[in-house]
C-alpha cells in the first residue's frame, strides 16, 4: 500500500494497528483495521493481515486477529469482518479455524493487476465472526446470493 | 475533486460543472476547453474558470502556461470558496504549499468573521508547519466560536509544537507553562479523550510525571475509552520509569507479563526493570546473589507453567546477556540446547539462539559452540523425503528442524569451510532440497525447503569471498544456477530474488536484475528500505536512460509523500488525534532527511546532466527535480549531515556473525554513502560550472567572474582525489555481506578514472581565452591546451582497450576479470565521453561571439574549434571501436549456452545422487541471460557514444535525446 493509505488508518484508527516483532527485532507480521457501520452493523474490519513467510506456522495470524477482535469488543462492535480472495484457500482455512464463516461472496471484488499471479479479476469472500454483543450470531447468517462490490455497505 | 455547487440550475454553475467533470475524469484537455468556453462567454471574468484552467494546464504538464494562468488569478483578492479550493489543489500539485497560506490570509482579510475561511487558513499553516501562525489562527477561531472546544485545543497543540520545535529555555520557561495553563483553564470543560491526551502530552513535556499519574487516576480518566486501556497501561509504566519508582515499575511489568507471557518486548522490559529495582536496593549483583536466583526461579516457574511457549525460556538467556555476572557458559549451553530440543521444529529458532552466541565459550571445549552442535545433532530427525503419501505437517516439521540446525551451525561455527567440506555440504543440502519440494502450493507461498537452497548459495558465496576466488565468476555462476532452480519452484520467494539481483549485478547483468526488481514489486515505502539494491547500481551499469526512470520514480515518491503526510497532519487536527501530530511532523523530517531520497535526487541530476548536454536546466526540470542551489559553484558544498539511513540490510538472511558485523556499523555505512554524495555533488557542481564559464565567455569574452569559483572547485577536486588514493580506498573493494553494495561504489569509481577529466576541463576553459596583448581583442589558446584533458581520457581508454585485447579468451589478463567490474569501468568511460562531448559543445558556446566576427578575425577561432572537434571526435570514435569489439565478442556467444546444454547429459551419479550440481536447463538459461544482458548494456552504451560522436562530427550544439 501507499504510505498515505497507512497514514489514513494510523490517524483514524491507531488502536487497530498491531505489529509482531521477533526476538532479534525483525518484523514478523502486522494487522491493521478499522471500525465502521451504524446500529447492528457497527463492526470491526480487518484491512490487512500479513505474516512474513519465514515466520509462518507460529500462530501469529491468530494472535494478531485476537488483538483486533479484542479492540472491536471494547468498542462494542457486533462483529468483525474481512475480505479474502476466494482462491486463497490457506487464508480461508485459517479464518475458519479462528471462527469466521463466509457471510457472502462479492463478485469481482479484486481487480486484476500487472502481477502475473493476479492478472484476472477475482471474487472475494466476505467472512464474519460475531462478537459478544451479537450472542445469537445474527450477523453471521450467510446470504444466499453473491453481491456486486458496489452493493457492499 | 469535490464539486462545490450551490445552485445546479444556475447556467454559470452548469458550465463550471462541465469543467469539474472533465477534471474528475482525468480529461484535462477537455477541462481546458470547457474553461476557455466559460471565459469567452463571461468575457473572462470567471475567476473560478481561470483557476480551474490553471489546474488543468498543470495536470497536462504545461507548466509555463499554468503558472501564467495562476498568476492571473493571484492578482485578484477573493474569498470565493470555489476559487480558493481550485487554487489549493493547484498549489498542492505544484508543490507550493506556502502559497495556500498566503492566499487564505488575503481571503480572511476580506471576511474576517468566516469560520470556514479561518479553518482553511489554519490548515494551510499546518501544511507548512508554521505552528506560531497556527496558534494565532486557532485563537481567532476560538474567539469567533468560544463554545467549540476543538479550536481552543488546536491552539494548545500549536503552542506545544512550537515548544517541541524550539526546545531550550523558551520552551521550558514560556511555551510549555503557557500550554499547561491553557489546558488547565479548560480542565472542567474537557469532553473528549483527545483533550485529555493533549493535556497529558503537555505534562509529559514538562516532566510532571506525578501529575500525569494523577490525571490517569483522576476524574478525567472517565473520558479515556475502553480501547485505550492498553495504551494507558503502557503510559502508566512509562511514568513510573521516569519517576524512578523502580520497585513499583518492576511489579507492574511482571503483572503486565502475566497477561502475555510470550511477548518478547514485555520480557525485556520486565528483566531490565527487575535488575534495576534489585540493584537500586543494594548495589550490583555478585555471583550467586540470592536476588538473582530468585529472579531465575520466577522465570523458570513461568516457563514451567507454559511449556509450549518459547518466550520464557529465551528470557533466561536474555537475563544472562543483560547481567553477565549470572552467566556461566555451561548453563548457557544447556539452556540453548534445551531450547533447541523443545522448539526445533518451529521456524526461526536458529536466529532466536544466535543472538546469544557470545554467551558460549570460545576457549572451553565443553561449552563451545561446536559442543552445542555436537550435543543436539543426535536428536535431529533424518532428512525427510516428500512423497505422495507422506504426512505433510510432519514432513515440514522435520524439515524445519534440519534447516534450523544447518542455520545454527553456519552461525555458530562462523567460518568458511574448506573446499572438500563445502562441496559435500552443498551436495547434501541440494539433494535434500530437491527431495522435499511440495506439490500444490499457491504461487504466493514459498517452499519450506528453499532455506536449504539458500544455505547452499551462501556456501558458494563464501567460496567466492576467499582471496583469489574473487577474480573468478565460477562460484557466483554456480550460485545463480541454483537460485534460478529455486525461483521456478517458489516464484514469490523474495530472498531468492534478492540474492539473484545481487549476483546478476556482480556479473554485470543489469536487465535480469532490474526485471527481478520489478517482480519484487518494490514501491512506496519499500523504496526507502529495499530500493538501494538497485538504485546504487545505476551509476555502474552504464544504462543511463533506464536508470533515470528508476531514480525519477524514487525521487517523486519522496516529493509526493511529503505533501501527503501534511494532509494527514491536517486530518489529525481535524479529528483531534493530537498524539499523532508530533509523530507526523517527525515523519516529514524523516522523509526530508532520507538518505535514499537525497541519493536518488542527486544521482538523477548527475545522470541527466551528462545525458542532456548544455540544455541541462530544462532537461532536469522536466523530470520534476528542479536544479537546486547545491549544483552551483557559489553556494557552499552541501554537507549531507543528518541523513537517515533506512536501508534494511537484514533483507537477505545471513547467519555468519562475522559477515553480519559488516552491517552493524551503521555510522561507517552512512559515512561511505556521505563520501559518495560529496563526490557526486562536487562532480555535479563542476559540470554545471563549466556551462556557466562558457556562458560568461560568450557574453563578455572572458571568464573573470567565474574564474575564482572554478579554481576553488579544482582545489576541492584535488583534495578529494588526494584523500581517496590512499590505502584506505582499495580498488574494487568487495563488501563481504551479501546486502552491501558491491563493489563499494566510490573506490571503484575512482579506480576507473571517473572525474579524472574534471580538473583538466576546468583548466581548459580557464585558459581558453587568454588575455589579449593589444587590448583590442582576446586571443585564443593554442589547440594543445586540450592535451591534458585528452591524456586523462586516453589513460581511461587504454584500460578499456586492455579488457578488449583479452576479448574473453586468456591471451592477456584483463584489468578486471569480472564483467561487473569491467562494466563499471566502461560506465565511467561513458561518463567521460559525455564530458568530452560537453566540453566540445561548450567550446562552441564560449566562442560563439568570436565565430560571428568578420571572416578574417574569426579564422583562428574556427581553426581552433575544428582541431578540438576532430581530436575529441577521434577519441569518442576510438572508445566506440573498443566497445564494438567487446560487443562483438558477446554477440558471438548468444545462443551458445542452449546449444552447449543440448549436447550435455544431466549429471546424475549412482542412486540418483546428482552431487548438488545445477540443472542443465538452469545453467543454460542463466548463461544466456547474462550473455544477452551484457550485449544489451554494451549496445546501449555504444548508442550513447555514437550519438555523442555524431554531435562532434556535425559540431551541432544541443542535447542528446
Amino acid at each position: 500500500y501507499g504510505l498515505s493509505f497507512y497514514l489514513t488508518y494510523l490517524v483514524h484508527w491507531p488502536e487497530y494497528f498491531k505489529i509482531a516483532e521477533s526476538s532479534d527485532g525483525r518484523v514478523m507480521g502486522y494487522v491493521m483495521g478499522k471500525s465502521e457501520g451504524y446500529n447492528e452493523k457497527w463492526h470491526g474490519h480487518v484491512t490487512a493481515l500479513s505474516v512474513a513467510p519465514e515466520f509462518r506456522r507460529l500462530g501469529l495470524a491468530g494472535k494478531l486477529m485476537a488483538g483486533l477482535e479484542d479492540v472491536s469488543e471494547k468498542k462494542r462492535a457486533y462483529f468483525v469482518d474481512l475480505f479474502v480472495r476466494v482462491s486463497n484457500d490457506v487464508a480461508v482455512a485459517l479464518y475458519k479455524k479462528l471462527g469466521y464463516t463466509v457471510y457472502r461472496r462479492v463478485l469481482e471484488y479484486y481487480s486484476g493487476n500487472s502481477s502475473p499471479m493476479f492478472e484476472q479479476d477475482e471474487d472475494a469472500f466476505d467472512m464474519r465472526k460475531s462478537l459478544s454483543r451479537d450472542p445469537e450470531r445474527k450477523s453471521m447468517i450467510p446470504l444466499e446470493k453473491p453481491v456486486r462490490p458496489e452493493d457492499v455497505d | 475533486f469535490i464539486l462545490q455547487q450551490n445552485n445546479k440550475s444556475d447556467p454559470r454553475e452548469r458550465r463550471l460543472k462541465a469543467i469539474y467533470d472533465a477534471l474528475d475524469a482525468g480529461n484535462n484537455k477537455k477541462a481546458i476547453q470547457e474553461a476557455e468556453k466559460v471565459l469567452r462567454k463571461e468575457a473572462g471574468d470567471s475567476l473560478c474558470a481561470k483557476a480551474l484552467r490553471a489546474l488543468a494546464l498543470l495536470r497536462s504538464g504545461r507548466l509555463d502556461e499554468a503558472t501564467a494562468a495562476a498568476s492571473e488569478v493571484e492578482r485578484v483578492d477573493t474569498s470565493e470558496e470555489s476559487v480558493l479550493q481550485a487554487m489549493t489543489y493547484f498549489y498542492k500539485e505544484s508543490h507550493r504549499l506556502d502559497r495556500i497560506a498566503a492566499m487564505y490570509e488575503r481571503a480572511v482579510q476580506q471576511q474576517p468573521k468566516s469560520e470556514d475561511l479561518l479553518t482553511s487558513l489554519f490548515m494551510a499553516h499546518v501544511r507548512v508547519l508554521d505552528h506560531k501562525k497556527q496558534q494565532l489562527t486557532a485563537a481567532k477561531l476560538h474567539r469567533l466560536a468560544p463554545s467549540k472546544n476543538p479550536y481552543y485545543f488546536w491552539s494548545v497543540m500549536s503552542v506545544l509544537m512550537q515548544a517541541t520545535e524550539c526546545g531550550g529555555e523558551l520552551a521550558s520557561k514560556m511555551l510549555l507553562p503557557l500550554a499547561a495553563k491553557m489546558a488547565e483553564a479548560f480542565r472542567d470543560r474537557m469532553n473528549a479523550e483527545a483533550e485529555v491526551q493533549l493535556y497529558l502530552m503537555v505534562l509529559e513535556m514538562q516532566e510532571r510525571f506525578e501529575d500525569c499519574l494523577a490525571t490517569l487516576d483522576g476524574p478525567l480518566s472517565s473520558l479515556l475509552s475502553p480501547q485505550s486501556t492498553e495504551m494507558t497501561r503502557q503510559q502508566r509504566m512509562g511514568y513510573l520509569e521516569k519517576l524512578g519508582r523502580k520497585q513499583e515499575l518492576a511489579d507492574a511489568r511482571w503483572e503486565d507479563l502475566t497477561t502475555e507471557p510470550n511477548d518478547w518486548a514485555r520480557w525485556q522490559s520486565c528483566i531490565q526493570s527487575s535488575i534495576n529495582a534489585d540493584i537500586s536496593q543494594g548495589g550490583d549483583y555478585v555471583e550467586a546473589d540470592p536476588r538473582l536466583s530468585e529472579l531465575q526461579s520466577r522465570m523458570d516457574a513461568i516457563a514451567a507453567e507454559h511449556p509450549g511457549l518459547s518466550g520464557p525460556r529465551l528470557a533466561r538467556l536474555e537475563l544472562m546477556r543483560r547481567c553477565p555476572v549470572s552467566c556461566r557458559p555451561e548453563t548457557a549451553l544447556s539452556l540453548m540446547r534445551s531450547y533447541f530440543e523443545a522448539f526445533a521444529s518451529r521456524p526461526a529458532v536458529a536466529s532466536d539462539l544466535l543472538q546469544f552466541r557470545s554467551l558460549l565459550s570460545e576457549t572451553d571445549e565443553n561449552s563451545s559452540p561446536a559442543k552445542l552442535l555436537e550435543l543436539i545433532r543426535p536428536g535431529l530427525p533424518e532428512w525427510p523425503k516428500a512423497a505422495a503419501d507422506a504426512d505433510r505437517q510432519q514432513l515440514v516439521r522435520d524439515l524445519t528442524a534440519r534447516i534450523n540446525y544447518e542455520q545454527l551451525s553456519r552461525g555458530l561455527l562462523n567460518k568458511p569451510m574448506d573446499a572438500e567440506q563445502r562441496n559435500a555440504k552443498i551436495a547434501e543440502l541440494i539433494q535434500a532440497y530437491r527431495a522435499n519440494l511440495l506439490d500444490g502450493l499457491r504461487p504466493t507461498e514459498v517452499q519450506p525447503a528453499d532455506d536449504l537452497l539458500l544455505l547452499a548459495v551462501s556456501l558458494h558465496y563464501d567460496a567466492w569471498l576467499v582471496e583469489d576466488a574473487k577474480q573468478s565468476e565460477t562460484h557466483l555462476l554456480q550460485a545463480l544456477y541454483l537460485l534460478d532452480e529455486g525461483l521456478s519452484g517458489s516464484p514469490s520467494n523474495y530472498n531468492i530474488m534478492l540474492w539473484m539481483i545481487r549476483l546478476f549485478i556482480a556479473l554485470g547483468a543489469w536487465t535480469p536484475a532490474s526485471n527481478l526488481y520489478e517482480r519484487l514489486d518494490v514501491k512506496q515505502i519499500l523504496l526507502e528500505s529495499v530500493g538501494f539494491v538497485l538504485s546504487r547500481q545505476v551509476a555502474r551499469c552504464g544504462l543511463l536512460s533506464q536508470g533515470l526512470v528508476m531514480l525519477n520514480n524514487t525521487a517523486m515518491f519522496y516529493k509526493n509523500n511529503w505533501r501527503d503526510i501534511v494532509e494527514h497532519l491536517c486530518t489529525a487536527y481535524r479529528i483531534g488525534n493530537f498524539r499523532k501530530v508530533p509523530e507526523l511532523v517527525a515523519l516529514t523530517d524523516r522523509v526530508s532527511s532520507s538518505l535514499e531520497s537525497v541519493f536518488c535526487g542527486l544521482e538523477l541530476r548527475h545522470q541527466s546532466l551528462l545525458l542532456s548536454g548544455p540544455n541541462i536546466v530544462e532537461g532536469v526540470y522536466e523530470m520534476g527535480a528542479p536544479p537546486e542551489s547545491s549544483s552551483s559553484a557559489e553556494s557552499p558544498q552541501p554537507a549531507f549531515d543528518g541523513l537517515v539511513d533506512g536501508r534494511d540490510f537484514r533483507l537477505v538472511r545471513e547467519f555468519r556473525s562475522d559477515l553480519l558485523a559488516a552491517t552493524a556499523d551503521a555510522s561507517r555505512l552512512l559515512e561511505d554513502e556521505r563520501a559518495w554524495l560529496l563526490y557526486r555533488s562536487l562532480g555535479l557542481r563542476c559540470v554545471s560550472h563549466l556551462t556557466r564559464m562558457a556562458t560568461e565567455m560568450a557574453s563578455t569574452g572572458s571568464v573573470t567572474k567565474q574564474a575564482d569559483a572554478a579554481r576553488a572547485l579544482k582545489q576541492q577536486l584535488m583534495e578529494q582525489s588526494a584523500g581517496s588514493t590512499g590505502d584506505s580506498l582499495p580498488a574494487f573493494d568487495i563488501e563481504p555481506h551479501p546486502c552491501l553494495p558491491y563493489p563499494a561504489c566510490l573506490p571503484a569509481h575512482f579506480a576507473a578514472g571517473s572525474q579524472a577529466l574534471l580538473a583538466p576541463a576546468i583548466d581548459y576553459f580557464l585558459n581558453l581565452l587568454p588575455p589579449s596583448t593589444d587590448n583590442s581583442s582576446a586571443g585564443v589558446a593554442d589547440a594543445s591546451s586540450i592535451d591534458p584533458l585528452l591524456e586523462s581520457f586516453d589513460a581511461q581508454l587504454a584500460a578499456v582497450e586492455v579488457i578488449n585485447a583479452d576479448g574473453g579468451s586468456a591471451a592477456t589478463a584483463p584489468v578486471e576479470p569480472l564483467f561487473g567490474q569491467q562494466l563499471q569501468r566502461l560506465s565511467c568511460l561513458c561518463e567521460s565521453v559525455c564530458l568530452l562531448s560537453l566540453v566540445h559543445e561548450l567550446t562552441a558556446v564560449a566562442l560563439a561571439g568570436k565565430l560571428a566576427m568578420s571572416k578574417k578575425q574569426r579564422r583562428p577561432y574556427e581553426t581552433f574549434c575544428r582541431t578540438v572537434r576532430s581530436r575529441i571526435g577521434d577519441r569518442i570514435n576510438r572508445a566506440a571501436t573498443a566497445l564494438e569489439a567487446l560487443e562483438a565478442v558477446w554477440k558471438a556467444k548468444i545462443g551458445q549456452a542452449w546449444t552447449d546444454a543440448d549436447g550435455q547429459e544431466e549429471t546424475v551419479g549412482v542412486g540418483g545422487d546428482d552431487g548438488g550440481q545445477p540443472k542443465r536447463r538452469c545453467r543454460a538459461k542463466v548463461d544466456e541471460l547474462l550473455c544477452q544482458s551484457r550485449c544489451r548494456c554494451l549496445g546501449e552504451m555504444l548508442n550513447l557514444l555514437r550519438v555523442k560522436a555524431r554531435l562532434s562530427e556535425t559540431g551541432r550544439a544541443g542535447g542528446a535525446s
